[in-house]
């Protein structure tokens, strides 16, 4: 975990001005809750953290280096959507596993000796953190049948756990 | 065509998108013998009667607007959540338009195809116009038993209930596709 600062974070969409400067200062391992009204930019200002959306003015700093010009996963951050946002078409398994998939074709495409998924897998320390905290996923049907009718709350749970795997790189 | 229609599909809603829709909605309303004659004259020009490529170009054209129309509906429905969760997983657009968006996208691309097959299987008019021995469609060969003295009727019928066959064979074995697709990519406009 890491430091998140913002410096007078501004956002607008067209002449409508959602985030009017925002300075914000998370340390690491702190809890912090963003309450407001519908469209006054919460989740504005989340994914402009995560790097979904450019800010209009200002800096973000991540670990004190500042990310407004890096894409989501240059910046290592990690996030659960509102509506969960899963891949239906996946298992349980790929679901989570996704990012680590995503990181052995950059490492290929980048010209580093790739490691199978299998042991990128097995060498992330949060799979283990994952199945002691959600020991149903180890469950054979969890990992074989994609998620079309998944059920509320195998996609909560899917979810959250999907963002321990990004400590794994 | 599906990764046009993905284009079309996402979150920046430009003008020029709908422009582009409003004349692939005309092109698709407009009659066929509107443009037979200049689609006659241009293939003739350009030395492409009865040929299997133009016949397949041709309705590629006609078929294009409505394959769009069905899979720019679908990835409308498609959560933008989805997209954004592929990029915080590090897939870039193609990556996840490969293995995200395209894997979820098969019943309408299933249905969209099967309508496309379904039209340019058909179709009788621009085939009859367009070619003449070498590239000759099913219909056009199962009207060439009505003759200038007698119609051959029952090898006529037995023609048609063949041709029907494929459709019918397609159309059964990819049902529940075709229905998830057009509900899917038809009820968001």
């Amino acid at each position: 975990m890491t430091d998140i600062r913002l410096k007078e974070v501004s956002k607008k969409f067209g002449s409508f001005q959602v985030c009017h400067s925002i300075d914000l200062d998370i340390k690491a391992g702190e809890f912090i809750t963003l309450l407001g009204s519908s469209g006054c930019g919460k989740t504005t200002t989340l994914n402009m953290v995560a790097g979904l959306e450019d800010s209009t003015s200002g800096d973000i700093l991540i670990a004190g280096r500042r990310v407004n010009d890096l894409s989501p996963v240059e910046r290592d951050v990690a996030m659960v959507f509102q509506n969960y946002a899963l891949y239906p078409h996946m298992t349980v398994a790929q679901n989570i596993g996704f990012n680590l998939r995503c990181a052995a074709f950059r490492r290929r495409s980048s010209g580093k000796k790739s490691k199978s998924l299998r042991r990128l897998w097995n060498s992330a320390t949060s799979w283990k953190d994952f199945q002691r905290s959600y020991p149903e996923a180890s469950n054979s049907a969890l990992r074989s049948a994609a998620l079309w009718s998944a059920s509320r709350g195998s996609s909560y749970s899917t979810s959250h756990s999907r963002i321990l795997m990004h400590r794994s790189e | 065509m599906s990764f046009q229609a993905y284009r079309t599909g996402g979150p920046a809603k430009r003008i020029g998108v709908y422009i582009g829709l409003t004349i692939f909605v005309v092109w698709s309303i407009a009659p066929g013998i509107a443009i037979a004659i200049p689609l006659f004259l241009l293939i003739s020009y350009l030395g492409l009667i009865d040929s299997v490529l133009t016949l397949g170009v041709v309705y590629l054209s006609f078929n294009l607007p409505i394959v769009i129309w069905i899979l720019r509906g679908f990835f409308l429905s498609i959560p933008i959540g989805i997209e954004k969760a592929a990029a915080v997983d590090g897939a870039g657009p193609l990556r996840t338009l490969w293995y995200v968006v395209l894997p979820i996208s098969i019943p309408p691309m299933g249905a969209a195809a099967v309508f496309a097959f379904i039209e340019a299987w058909n179709e009788f008019f621009f085939a009859l116009i367009l070619t003449r021995q070498s590239a000759q469609t099913v219909p056009l060969a199962i009207a060439q038993f009505a003759g200038q003295y007698q119609t051959v009727f029952g090898q006529m019928m037995a023609a048609a209930v063949i041709s029907v066959a494929p459709v019918i064979v397609i159309a059964t074995i990819f049902r529940d596709q075709i229905i998830r697709g057009f509900a899917d990519g038809m009820m968001k406009g």
